[in-house]
């Protein structure tokens, strides 16, 4: 290489020729990523939810990027070319440290964990309404105004829902009102289960005497397919009977009805509306 | 040699011409043990209901594989040494050590750290073969988005076992293969602190590995290699291999990292100062720290979990006063720093291999340090990540966000140096190197995927699917087992004396590289569109990086079959003899002949600069091997007599660093009794049971007190000489411990097992039953220095003592003795705690 003459003046030019080619590299692919992936990155914008996640994931895959491809090309730059070539001196010359770049390099790693943690914490806890991640039983992230109760019951192997401000009706189906807060209370009778309605990115773990909220607000009407995150025993992988479904005001006054009257005989078995049920221990030896 | 072995025990001899310790003997007297604990098992449980639908009982399957172990382990030999000590005499060497050069002694139980190193690596890779065999069954199911090829309980079974024994593996294969085998090379040492628990831990770490794999036999495991209760406790018998392997590694981890962490501290050669130390060394060192500290805290849950399943105590079952939360912070707080077991001995790995390669001091070498204790430390703070959407401390979750982003401060430390190394240098790329630099490019994967999994709303998105599997799969897959590669064929040659073919290899880097990237980068993606872990079943729409990622996981195994038929021609068909420095480094553990002789150094080297002193003019070259020119004395075995000054700091060393673990086995108890108390109403805390006699509580305290008392004042005698005196107040405290023992068993009797009766029970029993185990340890640590000072009284001790290393008993007693004070104080500690706990407090 053209160094050997010149320590100082060879150390620019690597420094800046690495620079340069993540300059290059990293400033097409991020903006590309940026382009491209970002609008179709999960979990969409089903939701408000939804959407704050997808904000988040879109930021931090624009900050990793070039920061992947920021050592992938120094490896591959060395690869290349700070190879040995025979030219008869075999050690490298002496550095055993360099206090600029070392200080520069932990104030930039600070400033990443420095934006990250409190830009992620903010959201979650401000405009993301708990972003879709569960707050446990008293949640602090919450919305203004009304919200719908919803209880989401895991148990082995599937999910049913109650509904108290209706009586405590249980349904087989997550059927919630578009552009309304809902307020999801998750719990489980056996084993932990994790709820996750992957298209609405709510995702809360079910946890037997435990009650665990998590906020959701929908931003259309569909359906969304609903999977169980956490495992929970043989048929983990088929706990997706059904989809939950958006739907409009109206339509979700219809249904409940429906679902009321479904209910009326079997509302006697049901126990009383809980935040936590106890089953009858499921406990071997007893 | 071996007529001359054993001069200083001529009784053994007739006895070994019948019976030969060894794997033979091993595993009979396994099956013997077995069979026996079984039978114990089905009588105490006769009348219990058995597990639902089968005829078993977990408690006759848990006590045949804990008598099945101990059988396993009397059939190695290992029996020999605390029965000799019990009478009072000095440990003796397994003669088979040295006397034998034949393949023969890497079947049997040896205390050179160098066989017991090749244990472990064949050992390891043996099970990291099974391991990867498990995954190529998982990535066959999943071919299909209906996949058949097993039912739900198989694939289960079989992704419980892979990631279980890939976690075990290579946790131990790194330490206790390289690090066991390394390290007292790298620091002109002839040994390990402790060779005869160097050698136990490798026992172990087998015994976990066999019994874990029985599970297929016995119902299989529904819970992955986290064991998440309360599905762990309601699962079928087959779990029970599962508490008993976990808890059987966590041992086996525990005593590595006391070992080699004394190693490091009190075995250095002089002049090896702690800036000289290779880096290496310095990350066995980090690691350490966390497996003497977590791993104890998994032995604990394994324990709790195992008695919910056998005697029916409910601490991880809610609706009867236990939480399964409980077992999520219990598992997770080893859990964690585990993960970085798995990472640490990767970066010591690279950032050895690096300077040799590109001929250059190591960049920043405290920077590098610093990094890797900083790792080490800062690992036990983040473990509620793993929580996030659980539902409890939701509150806590940015403190946990920002610990967790912290580690990547110190993580980026470790790149620092690896880059600066490599900065213009004149890398030659032989096949270590080019691991290690496919190290840095996979690792950064992982480690920036992870910063999605520690922000709280990404991690909505992204937690318990694929894409965690991606994650870790890039950190320990791509990060450690490339740095175990690159280990591999960096040390191999020296280890074996033997070269492996480069082409060969190098086909073996480019298309694991190639294969690995292919596997694990679309699993990304099916993590983020909503594939769950765990399934058999997967929605169609994710068929095709589904089939991609099976059909290149096949190329992995492809990719491995070159690295066997390597391994196997290179080592076994047409050796090829290696020299002894190929790679012209400037380690330690290089300068010596290859293979290594029988006791690495024939006098203690002097070491005399930097190991990475490569380019600088006038460097010294790093030891003197022969400094004075006299070969150090050897005793009747040929086994040089070590320093015995010694033999105290190694001693006192390692009672303090084993008193740690202790701490952190009791911290979990102590834990799950604030705990469930906090989340329970008093209802649920207690059921109305108040716990045992308060007599007899009272009664435990005063034993352990005056017990406590009398080794004090026999402390105060040794230190005076004052041996008459010394061994009447020794013989009280055995008396008093006895008791202290005595009136635990009848406690724990008197409580009659009664299921369900509430949390506070649950941990009543787990503490107490712990405590008696470690207190029959300490008893019997006791009996060793009474029994042995009652010899060396009646002079028929021996003067001399193998390379076990230890010279003139009476120092040697009295500085097992110091260490015996400070777990007894610490023991003592801990039942005080016990009684204000369980029988005031409640
Ligand atoms: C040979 C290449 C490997 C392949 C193809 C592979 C494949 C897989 C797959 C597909 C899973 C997910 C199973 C599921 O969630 O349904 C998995 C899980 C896992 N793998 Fe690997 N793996 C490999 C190597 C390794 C290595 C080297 C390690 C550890 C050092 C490892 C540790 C784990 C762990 C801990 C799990 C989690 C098991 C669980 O969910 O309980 N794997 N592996
Ligand atoms: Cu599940
Ligand atoms: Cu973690």
């Amino acid at each position: 290489m053209s160094s050997d003459g010149d320590p100082d003046r060879a150390e620019i030019s690597h420094g800046r020729r690495i620079f340069f080619i993540w300059l290059i590299v990293a400033g097409i692919v991020t903006p590309l990523v940026a382009l491209f992936v970002t609008p179709y990155l999960p979990p969409g914008d089903a939701s408000v939810q939804a959407n704050n996640q997808q904000g988040i994931n879109a930021i931090l895959l624009v900050l990793v990027v070039p920061i992947i491809l920021g050592c992938v090309v120094y490896v591959f730059y060395s690869f290349v070319l700070f190879r040995d070539r025979g030219d008869g001196r075999p050690d490298s010359p002496v550095l055993r440290g360099n206090r600029r770049v070392t200080v520069w390099w932990i104030i930039g790693t600070c400033l990443i964990v420095a934006f990250v943690v409190p830009y992620g914490t903010w959201q979650w806890m401000g405009p993301g309404v708990g972003s879709g991640s569960a707050q446990g039983p008293k949640p602090i992230a919450t919305p203004p105004g009304e919200t719908l109760e919803v209880q989401v019951i895991g148990q082995q192997w599937q999910f049913t829902y109650r509904y108290p401000s209706f009586g405590g009706i249980e349904t087989q189906e997550l059927v919630i009102p578009e552009d309304q807060y809902v307020e999801l209370h998750v719990t489980s009778l056996d084993v932990n289960h994790s709820f996750w309605a992957v298209g609405l990115a709510l995702k809360a773990d079910a946890v037997n005497g435990a009650d665990n909220v998590v906020f959701v607000s929908a931003t259309r009407a569909g359906e969304f397919k609903i999977r169980c995150a956490e495992l929970c025993g043989l048929w983990h992988g088929e706990m997706y009977q059904n989809d939950a479904r958006v739907v409009p005001e109206a339509e979700f006054q219809t249904w409940i009805q429906q679902q009321t009257e479904l209910n009326e005989g079997l509302l006697a078995y049901l126990p009383p509306y809980a935040h936590i049920y106890y089953p009858q221990p499921f406990y071997r030896g007893d | 040699m071996s007529e001359t072995a054993s001069l200083t025990s001529p009784s053994r001899q007739p006895v070994r011409r019948f019976w030969r310790f060894g794997i033979g003997s091993g595993l009979l007297l396994a099956l013997v043990g077995f069979i026996l604990g079984h039978v114990i098992g089905r009588t105490i449980s006769g009348s219990w209901e058995p597990a639902d639908g089968t005829d078993q009982q977990d408690l006759a399957l848990v006590l045949g594989y804990v008598f099945g172990v101990i059988g396993w382990l009397c059939g190695l030999g290992f029996a020999r040494y605390p029965i000799r000590r019990l009478r009072g005499q000095e440990p003796g060497l397994f003669v088979d050590d040295h006397s034998e050069d034949g393949a023969s002694r890497f079947f049997r139980l040896s205390t050179d750290h160098k066989v017991v190193g090749i244990q472990y690596i064949v050992g390891g890779l043996t099970t990291f073969l099974i391991g990867g065999l498990n995954a190529m069954l998982i990535r066959y199911q999943l071919l299909s988005p209906n996949g058949t090829a097993w039912n739900p309980n198989e694939y289960l079974t079989i992704v419980s076992l892979h990631g279980s024994v890939m976690v075990m593996t290579m946790s131990a294969l790194i330490l206790g293969g390289f690090g066991n085998y390394l390290v007292p090379l790298m620091i002109g040492s002839r040994r390990t602190a402790f060779p005869r628990i160097q050698a136990l831990s490798f026992s172990l770490f087998i015994s976990a590995v066999l019994v874990i794999m029985t599970s297929v036999f016995v119902g299989g495991i529904p819970t992955g290699w986290t064991g998440y209760s309360p599905l762990g406790v309601e699962a079928r018998v087959g779990m029970d291999s599962y508490y008993v392997a976990f808890a059987l590694v966590a041992m086996a981890l525990t005593l590595v990292g006391i070992d080699l962490m004394v190693t490091i501290i009190s075995l250095r050669a002089p002049g090896m100062s702690w800036k000289r130390l290779p880096i290496f060394v310095w990350s066995v060192l980090a690691t350490t720290v966390m497996m003497a500290l977590a791993s104890p805290m998994l032995l604990a849950t394994g324990f709790m979990g195992l008695l919910d399943r056998t005697v029916d105590t409910v601490n991880f079952v809610a609706p009867l006063g236990g939480s399964a939360f409980l077992y999520e912070n219990l598992f997770w707080f080893f859990g964690h720093p585990e993960v970085y077991i798995l990472a640490i001995p990767g970066f010591g790995i690279i950032l050895e291999i690096i300077p040799v390669f590109t001929r250059r001091a190591l960049w920043g070498y405290g920077l590098a340090v610093v990094g890797m204790l900083g790792i080490a430390f800062m690992s036990f703070t983040v473990w509620q990540h793993h929580l996030f959407v659980s539902g409890i401390n939701s509150d806590l979750r940015p403190f946990y966000s920002l610990s967790t982003e912290l580690i990547s401060i110190p993580t980026s430390l470790i790149f620092l140096a690896a880059f600066g190394t490599l900065w213009k240098g004149k890398i030659r790329f032989s096949v270590p190197m080019l691991f290690s630099m496919a190290f840095l490019s996979n690792f950064i994967i992982g480690g920036a995927t992870g910063i999605f999994l520690s922000d709280v709303p990404s991690n909505a998105t992204t937690h318990g699917s694929y894409f965690v599997t991606a994650h870790f799969h890039f950190t320990m897959m791509g990060g450690l087992v490339f740095a175990m590669f690159a280990a591999v064929y960096y040390w191999l040659p020296k280890m074996t004396g033997l070269r492996f073919r480069e082409g060969a290899a190098k086909w073996h880097f480019w298309t694991l590289f190639v294969a690995f990237n292919s596997t694990f980068l679309p699993l990304f993606v099916l993590g983020a569109r909503g594939m769950p872990r765990r399934v058999p079943t997967y929605d169609p729409t994710f068929v095709f990086l589904n089939r991609w990622a099976s059909v290149s996981a096949f190329c992995i195994f492809a990719s491995m079959l070159i690295f066997i038929a390597n391994f196997v021609w290179s080592q076994f068909l047409k050796r090829e003899r290696a020299d002894a420095n190929p790679w012209d480094s400037r380690g330690l553990e290089w300068q010596v002949a290859t293979p290594v002789p029988a006791h690495n150094f024939s006098e203690i080297p002097v070491v005399l600069s930097g190991p990475y002193e490569y380019g600088v003019p006038g460097a010294e070259p790093v030891a003197n091997l022969t400094p004075t020119g006299i070969p150090d004395p050897v005793d009747e075995d040929g086994n040089p007599i070590e320093n015995p000054d010694r033999t105290p700091d190694v001693l006192i060393a390692g009672g303090r660093i084993f008193s740690l673990s202790v701490m952190f086995f009791f911290a979990a108890f102590v834990f799950a009794f604030f705990y469930l108390r906090s989340i329970n109403s008093n209802n649920l805390w207690n059921k109305g049971y108040l716990g045992p006699d308060q007599a007899i509580s009272q009664a435990i305290l005063g034993s352990t007190l005056v017990g406590l008392a009398f080794f004090g004042a026999a402390m105060r005698r040794i230190r005076k000489d004052d041996e008459r005196g010394w061994h009447r107040l020794g013989v009280v405290a055995v008396v008093m411990g006895g008791a202290t023992i005595l009136l635990q068993i009848i406690q724990l009797v008197s409580l009659g097992f009664e299921p369900s009766s509430g949390g506070y029970a649950s941990v009543l029993v787990g503490w107490t039953a712990a405590m008696i185990a470690v207190e029959v340890g300490a008893l019997y640590w006791l009996l060793t220095l009474v029994a042995g000072q009652a010899r060396l009284r009646h002079g028929t001790h021996s003067a001399t003592l193998g390379s076990g290393g230890m010279l003139s008993s009476r120092a040697h007693l009295a500085a097992s003795a110091q260490a015996y004070w400070g777990l007894n104080r610490l023991l003592a500690g801990v039942i005080v705690l016990a009684y204000v706990l369980l029988a005031v407090i409640r």
